[in-house]
């Protein structure tokens, strides 16, 4: 394919960049979608869930993109992560103190 | 923000306990009052008068009884000038009523049409009550019917508030209040305009929706308290940011907040203390809600909140600029609390279209609008996110996320609070996959300024635009068969069986898919429209037809919306692609399709990106001095503000 004289490169080179685009903008939804889910499933246990709880719960879901899930409720302060003294992760939701 | 000392300006009505007559001689009805309440104190010291000398004669009469007869006609006498001056006390006190009611009436004109200044703290900020009482003639005439009928139901209502809110003066009021204890209305029957109006509010909200249909504004909100009938039309341009946030929670000092509350309480006549002023506040918020599950204004010890919805009904009723809340509202989150926006600031008008227009550039290219309103950017170019948030985010309110770097992509992503989701939601953009979802640009693109277009084309073609082959071009995607994602969009899919084989089997594998994935041209997807098998002829055919029926509506709005810049543009299918999560998805490509068009982006909209700005200039810059300069005398004639020393513009 013939190279343009432009900043992109060429054409099929553009459509690779849009296809990747395409799959980074899928990545995001996927990985903001689980971490719906995983907050989801936190509030309705009592005490929190260890990250071998959460991995079996999601058992669909590769262990990058749970822990990528996590990362980002982390970052949205809708959970909280506590280290026990095992060493386990243990995951607990943040409750809001305004009535929601 | 809400200085209590308006309250010492302010003329209020003598009956509610004012002991400020000097306030009262500044209106003209006040002057009336003080001659009538000169009035009342002549008869009372002539009562007196009279009096003693009904004593005196009495006396008289016992001391000297000879001179009865005289004695019993200055008797008669005095008792009949008593009976005169109380004939005339009488009239001096119905007069003093008028005065009053005359007073009262002035005061509310007064009230809506002055504009007050008051100072809290540091700086000055003026009133202008947006509200109108209506006329007690006025409401006995509305309602003159409903006295007489038995029955009250939610078109009877309906039609009285639709002549009440079409009564609206146009020189900004957007609340009315009537005393319906003023227009010969029963309390029982009171009662029961009031029963209806709690019970089916959104039946009566429904019925004036439908009636004011078609016009400037459709939304009339209605609320009874204590026997007084507020409408409230409010502002629901999509230029006003507390409209826009209305959804939100807005976090105050206590002190500002309930300086609001309480201000807005007064201008209502909600109650006379304050605690029942806040409590039917929120009574009439409830009844003005769209739902049942109203969120009550918060005043706490430390730290006070009200909705987006309640501050703006409190900025109407108060009538203060929605700047004048800078620096007052310290944070806006959402029902949790959690994240938000800092110190927010309120762009109005053209200033917030041409923001909104960025905004939503940006967003419809290269970012995820969850539903839980965080906005998600990916990009991998910092300097581009470094002007996003300088340029776009920063004029909403504080911004201080930092953009996080992924390794394995080669792509920022910047996370935005909840906030500026819940905004765009409120501008027609909806949370989700845009590509299932398929939305076009709102509606009020129409009508959106030149700036606002150029604003968005700018920073649409920052995210997605390629500067290639002297063309500006960008793709977008749409769904087809949303696969695994059906069941959470509602959507069926397009694609036959037949369909999607012919993809797979004559698909072509990119490098970086996964297995089984497959792409297929829509060049080639023609060609096997004339396949010597009939059945894939027929196949492709039925599949170049559900993708024609299915075109990307961002696309074909942004077509026209360049149009309107003298920018053509051609838009066609690129390739369809099928993933393993079996969702099939439809790519299209617009691109510039004459020199011409080039130039004018160029020239009018150059991309908002380091890279990509420099990229045109390069472009424009090797082009021929005489056709630039063509299209500059074009848009020069259109009305477009562009120089003639482009070289050195662009340099």
């Amino acid at each position: 394919m013939k190279r343009n004289n432009k900043s992109d490169g060429t054409e099929e080179e553009i459509h690779q960049m849009d296809r990747r685009k395409e799959r980074i903008h899928q990545h995001v939804i996927l990985i903001a979608d689980l971490s719906a889910l995983i907050v989801k499933e936190l509030k309705a246990v009592s005490d929190g869930m260890s990250i071998a709880d959460i991995m079996g719960r999601f058992a669909q879901y590769s262990a990058g993109q749970i822990e990528d899930a996590l990362e980002s409720a982390i970052e949205d302060e809708y959970i909280e992560v506590e280290i026990r003294e095992s060493g386990v992760r243990w995951y607990h939701p943040v409750w809001s103190d305004e009535p929601e | 923000m809400v200085e209590h000392t308006s309250e010492r300006r302010r003329s209020r009505h003598p009956r509610e306990g004012d002991d400020q007559p000097r306030e009262m001689r500044e209106t003209e009805g006040g002057v009336e009052v003080r001659e009538h309440e000169a009035g009342v104190r002549e008869v009372s010291e002539s009562r007196g008068s009279v009096e003693h000398r009904l004593s005196a004669a009495l006396r008289e009469l016992e001391a000297r009884e000879g001179r009865e007869e005289t004695i019993s006609r200055r008797l008669r006498e005095a008792f009949d000038d008593l009976e005169r001056r109380e004939q005339r006390r009488e009239s001096t006190e119905s007069r003093l009523r008028e005065a009053l009611e005359s007073l009262e009436e002035n005061n509310d004109i007064a009230e809506t049409s002055a504009r007050e200044e008051i100072e809290p703290g540091k700086h000055t900020i003026k009133e202008h009550p947006r509200i109108n009482y209506i006329e007690k003639e006025r409401l006995k005439e509305v309602f003159r019917d409903l006295r007489e009928s038995e029955s009250t139901d939610v078109e009877e209502i309906s039609t009285r508030i639709e002549d009440l809110a079409r009564d609206l003066p146009r020189n900004g009021e957007r609340i009315r209040i009537g005393d319906l204890s003023q227009a010969d209305i029963s309390g029982e029957r009171i009662s029961n305009i009031e029963d209806l109006l709690r019970n089916q509010g959104q039946e009566v909200r429904e019925s004036l929706r439908e009636r004011f249909a078609n016009e400037k504004s459709d939304d009339i909100r209605v609320g009874l308290v204590k026997e007084k009938l507020y409408i409230w039309t409010p502002d629901t341009s999509p230029n006003d940011m507390i409209y826009s946030w209305r959804t939100q929670y807005f976090y105050m000092d206590t002190q500002d907040a309930s300086r609001i509350t309480e201000e807005t309480g007064r201008k209502l006549k909600l109650g006379i203390d304050e605690n029942q002023r806040l409590t039917n506040l929120n009574d009439l918020m409830q009844q003005f809600a769209d739902e049942s599950n109203y969120s009550q204004i918060c005043i706490k010890d430390t730290n006070s909140r009200l909705t987006g919805e309640a501050l703006r009904f409190c900025r109407d009723a108060i009538g203060i600029d929605t700047r004048d809340f800078e620096g007052k509202v310290r944070r806006i989150a959402g029902a949790n609390g959690h994240g938000g926006i800092e110190n927010p600031k309120f762009p109005t008008g053209k200033d917030l279209e041409e923001l909104r227009a960025r905004l939503m550039g940006t967003v419809v290219s290269d970012c995820y609008v969850r539903p839980d309103g965080i906005v998600e950017l990916t990009e991998k170019n910092l300097q581009r996110i470094e002007r996003f948030k300088e340029e776009t985010l920063r004029k909403f309110g504080d911004f201080t996320k930092e953009p996080r770097f992924s390794k394995e992509a080669n792509y920022y992503r910047l996370k935005m609070p909840s906030p500026y989701g819940r905004a765009l939601n409120e501008w027609s953009i909806p949370s989700g996959d845009r590509t299932i979802l398929n939305y076009g640009l709102p509606k009020e693109t129409e009508n959106w300024s030149r700036e606002a277009t150029i604003a968005y084309l700018q920073d649409m073609i920052s995210q997605e635009g390629h500067i290639a082959e002297g063309k500006i071009r960008w793709e977008r995607s749409n769904v087809l068969n949303p696969g695994q994602k059906a069941d959470g969009y509602d959507m069926q899919p397009k694609l036959t069986q037949p369909e999607i084989e012919l993809l797979i089997d004559k698909g072509h594998h990119y490098p970086g898919d996964y297995d089984g994935e497959k792409t297929l041209r829509w060049n080639k997807i023609k060609e096997l429209t004339h396949h010597e098998s009939l059945k894939i002829a027929e196949t492709a055919k039925e599949l170049c037809n559900v993708i024609n029926e299915n075109r990307n509506r961002l696309m074909d709005d942004e077509e026209k919306i360049a149009n309107r810049l003298g920018i053509h543009l051609e838009v066609n299918p690129e390739e369809v692609a099928v993933y393993r999560s079996g969702r099939i998805s439809v790519k299209w490509e617009a691109r510039t399709n004459d020199t011409k068009s080039m130039i004018r982006w160029a020239l009018v909209c150059s991309p908002n990106h380091p890279e990509k700005e420099v990229a045109l200039n390069k472009w424009l810059a090797k082009h021929d001095d005489e056709e630039v300069q063509q299209v500059i005398n074009e848009l020069q004639n259109e009305g477009f503000n562009v120089s003639n020393n482009w070289r050195e513009d662009i340099r």
